[in-house]
């Protein structure tokens, strides 16, 4: 009795991730390259649903009675959780944090914190839920720390702290990357209460061109002022409109504002792409010049 | 080594590192004999010497 029913418990897991296992490799496969990047909830459900096992195994020695794999399953399951919830958040927030959050945030790799915790939960559902010997438990926690890294990569360069921070953008400059990060996570989370297929992938690939646009003024701070329209301007009022659309759509029947916010997400998502296009032009450009200067340069001393 | 092998190989070494780990708390939890109560009952009961 008690082999069937962990059977059966083994075997709906199973069944469950290579369901998911499948869905991914599929969804993988349909990927546009030029589109937006597949979102956080494609990515990190093994890390959710892999450690089920050990949280049934803490309900059973619940039941049982069983103190020490009690134990050890909750602790292990607790630390599995705990550092996938960190990989969540990393990749959920790893642009943001890069120009706003906390300080503690700014420098902390939640990647390798989420790591060390998965590995750490690992080892010891190995060793205190199954028994095995520490140092089988530390090959198992090495295993699942490759496995992140493979998977998910490690932060493993801690990023400067803010008061040695040099100041290339200055502080309304990283007063405006803030605004402008906190705007596009606005726009993100009206996205998910609009739940229309349509226009989710349409607000995506616009949070997704905001993003570049604000990773390319963080590379190179002459972008900013180049941007200062977009990020002061455009993207405020985006958020305003999405964040008012998401609030009345479910309430109210209105086609013509349907419509009219369709247009008007295909006329924002138009501007961003040219925004993102004057930037690299600009790079380009930039470059351009340089390798200019550098070849009359070397003809000037005599070197062909 | 291309990104979906290294992909691939990451997500077996998650599945042997967690789901191993995991499905083997839940066969220990299941397969020990001991339930609650019981091996306090049984030392009470043994015979002294």
């Amino acid at each position: 009795m008690q082999r069937i029913l962990v059977l059966l418990i083994v075997l709906v897991i199973a069944v469950a991730i290579l369901t998911l296992l499948w869905r991914w490799i599929g969804a993988r496969g349909e990927a546009r390259p030029d589109g937006p990047p597949q979102g956080r909830a494609n990515k990190d459900w093994p890390l959710f649903v892999l450690p089920l096992p050990a949280a049934a195994a803490a309900l059973v020695a619940l039941v049982r009675g069983q103190l020490g794999p009690l134990l050890g399953d909750v602790i292990g399951y607790g630390l599995l959780l705990g550092g996938a919830l960190l990989i969540r958040s990393a990749l959920d927030r790893d642009d943001e944090l890069a120009s706003s959050g906390s300080g503690l945030w700014r420098r902390w790799p939640l990647k390798t914190t989420g790591a060390g915790l998965i590995a750490l939960g690992s080892g010891v559902t190995a060793w205190l839920g199954a028994g095995h010997h520490p140092a089988i438990g530390a090959g198992f926690a090495l295993v699942t720390l490759l496995g992140v890294h493979l998977v998910y990569g490690l932060d493993l360069r801690l990023r400067p702290p803010l008061g040695r921070r040099p100041p290339r953008l200055g502080a309304p400059g990283e007063e405006s990357l803030r605004r402008a990060a906190h705007a596009i996570t606005a726009i993100e989370q009206a996205r998910r209460d609009i739940r229309q297929p349509e226009l989710d992938t349409r607000l995506a690939a616009i949070a997704a061109l905001a993003r570049q646009i604000l990773q390319r003024v963080q590379d190179d701070p002459r972008d900013l002022w180049r941007a200062r329209r977009f990020l002061n301007v455009y993207l405020d009022g985006v958020q305003r409109v999405v964040e008012g659309y998401a609030k009345t759509h479910g309430q109210v029947a209105a086609p013509q504002l349907d419509q009219s916010f369709r247009h008007a997400l295909e006329t924002v998502e138009a501007a961003f792409r040219e925004q993102h296009q004057v930037l690299l032009e600009r790079d380009v450009e930039d470059l351009d010049v340089q390798i200019e200067v550098l070849t009359r340069q070397l003809e000037r001393e005599g070197i062909p | 080594m291309s990104d979906r092998q290294r992909r691939l190989l990451g997500m077996l070494c998650l599945v042997v590192g967690i789901g191993i780990a995991s499905s083997q708390a839940l066969l220990v939890s299941c397969s020990v004999s001991a339930t609650a109560g019981s091996v306090h009952a049984g030392a009470t009961t043994a015979a002294p010497h």
